[in-house]
């Protein structure tokens, strides 16, 4: 999946970043900023018994609010960026509730929700798929009218023009919204993850905190950032692989 | 045989209307080629997106062998300025792309691809990209498209103007060897005299002010072997010019 010039990047990343960390909790020397080999030690220690768990919990929040933002978020995003009516009728109220604080809908949510796992997917949910709507709107639209008129004379319906071009052409600003909601998505998982839950890598962070276990609570961010650079690294193998033409 | 009979298009944009062009009145029998030649404005290409069923919104008629024009009753060809190319797909999934959508049953003949690839000279670029290519090489593969189809109708945008002058006549050349295989019946546009002398076998003259056909012209030297390099050529081609150049600046 990775490259290995890319691999030996992120290895040599990880160990300045680790020297940056490992340097200030020298200098410093307070019980909140502990070493970076301490909490190597307490993660291995503590990750599968402990921390696995929440981690998956997180992941599938995550994963299931991406998809509902696609599953949504992609045909309205078509829909605006061919057909004009559509845009027309759609983009002011687009416009108007993609500005709206998502998380400060938080707590009406988990009213009308429930404290469980249905209020956090909708929060990503929401969050994201503004975004995904957009950039997919935005790529249809960029298409130069040419590229359709050898197909619309070959009778082409529809579908034809959403498989042949829309699907494609899209993709790229589609993928980029991806990544750039997922990293979004991930400070707002840890927001929702502190309400009323017992799983989670939010839930398992501040409870590291409120009990002053310092070490855990590093665990917990290790992890956690660890979960979206997958996550991110995933994303850029799909571009490569679906986008293959845009690096020609 | 297509038949056009008085063909008028009005455009509105912003609640303007306006005529492009109005009682266009013109017959191209199968198996030839007709060249419309006109100043930008004239509304040549407007005439060509009509016949392509992508200007759906005209007066008049249009017919081919009888039955009223529909892109999908008829295998209609269309070449635009910039390829059509779609940016995505390697060249080979680019020329099934025409049969692919006119005919979602047919197995794809891949000895024909094979074939009409290596008349046009672009054997073994099947898994390049449309942005590998030289626009020479895109407009071969669009060519390779549009002839894999077998249209009732090909029609061609100002092909061949982004091509340098040796490329062009390459493809010009490429083009007819192709078309006196097939001979689909083909309408261009163009802008350059050479062009629509050395490929329609019917010359269309448009002017602008009023947008109308001003003549036709059926050429006598279409289809020559190596016409470009002599008299007749030349002559035919000062004609039009003389006949164009008083055209154009009298409107």
């Amino acid at each position: 999946m990775l490259e290995k010039r890319t691999f030996y990047g992120y290895i040599s990343a990880i160990i300045i970043l680790f020297a940056i960390w490992h340097l200030v909790a020298v200098i410093l020397d307070l019980p909140i900023i502990p070493q970076p080999f301490m909490v190597l030690d307490n993660l291995t220690a503590i990750f599968i018994d402990e921390i696995a768990i929440h981690g998956l919990y997180s992941i599938w929040r995550i994963i299931a609010g991406v998809f509902l933002a696609i599953i949504v978020g992609v045909p309205i995003g078509v829909l605006m960026g061919y057909f004009d009516k559509f845009d027309r009728f759609l983009a002011p109220i687009i416009y108007l509730t993609y500005p709206i604080p998502k998380i400060a809908l938080l707590p009406i949510l988990m009213l009308l929700c429930g404290l469980g796992e249905m209020s956090k997917i909708i929060m990503i949910f929401l969050i994201i798929v503004f975004q995904v709507v957009v950039s997919v709107r935005d790529g249809i639209r960029s298409i130069p009218k040419e590229i359709y008129y050898p197909l619309y004379s070959l009778g082409a319906n529809f579908m034809d023009i959403f498989k042949e071009v829309l699907f494609n052409a899209s993709m790229p600003n589609f993928l980029t919204s991806i990544r750039i909601a997922l990293a979004t998505s991930i400070s707002v998982l840890f927001f929702t993850e502190t309400f009323g839950s017992q799983y989670g890598m939010g839930y398992f962070i501040m409870d590291a905190w409120l009990r002053v276990n310092y070490l855990e609570m590093y665990s917990g961010i290790i992890v956690l950032s660890f979960i979206g650079l997958i996550l991110f690294v995933f994303t850029d193998f799909l571009e490569k692989k679906i986008c293959r033409w845009q690096y020609k | 045989m297509i038949e056009i009979k008085d063909l008028s298009v009005t455009y509105h944009s912003n609640k303007e209307f306006y005529k492009v062009f109005t009682d266009i009145n013109l017959t191209i029998p199968t198996g030839s080629t007709c060249a419309l030649i006109g100043p930008s404005g004239s509304g040549k290409s407007t005439i060509l997106k009509a016949l392509a069923g992508i200007i759906t919104d005209f007066e008049g008629s249009i017919a081919i062998n009888d039955v009223p024009l529909s892109p999908t009753m008829q295998t209609i060809g269309f070449i635009p300025q910039n390829y059509g190319l779609l940016p995505w797909k390697n060249v080979y999934e680019n020329i099934c792309l025409g049969v692919k959508i006119k005919n979602k049953k047919v197995k794809i003949d891949k000895n024909a691809v094979k074939s009409i690839m290596h008349n046009l000279g672009i054997a073994g670029l099947e898994h390049r990209y449309p942005n590998e290519l030289s626009g020479g090489q895109q407009q071969r593969v669009s060519l390779a498209r549009s002839f894999l189809l077998k249209p009732d109708l090909l029609l061609m945008d100002e092909p061949f103007s982004a091509l340098d002058a040796i490329t062009r006549e390459e493809i010009q050349d490429a083009f007819l060897i192709l078309w006196k295989r097939y001979s689909p019946l083909t309408v261009l546009v163009t802008h350059y005299v050479e062009e629509a002398v050395y490929l329609g076998q019917k010359i269309v003259i448009l002017s602008t002010n009023p947008r109308r056909i001003s003549k036709v012209i059926d050429n006598p030297i279409f289809g020559v072997k190596n016409i470009r390099k002599q008299k007749e050529f030349f002559e035919l081609c000062s004609t039009i010019r003389n006949f164009i150049k008083e055209d154009w600046t009298t409107c």
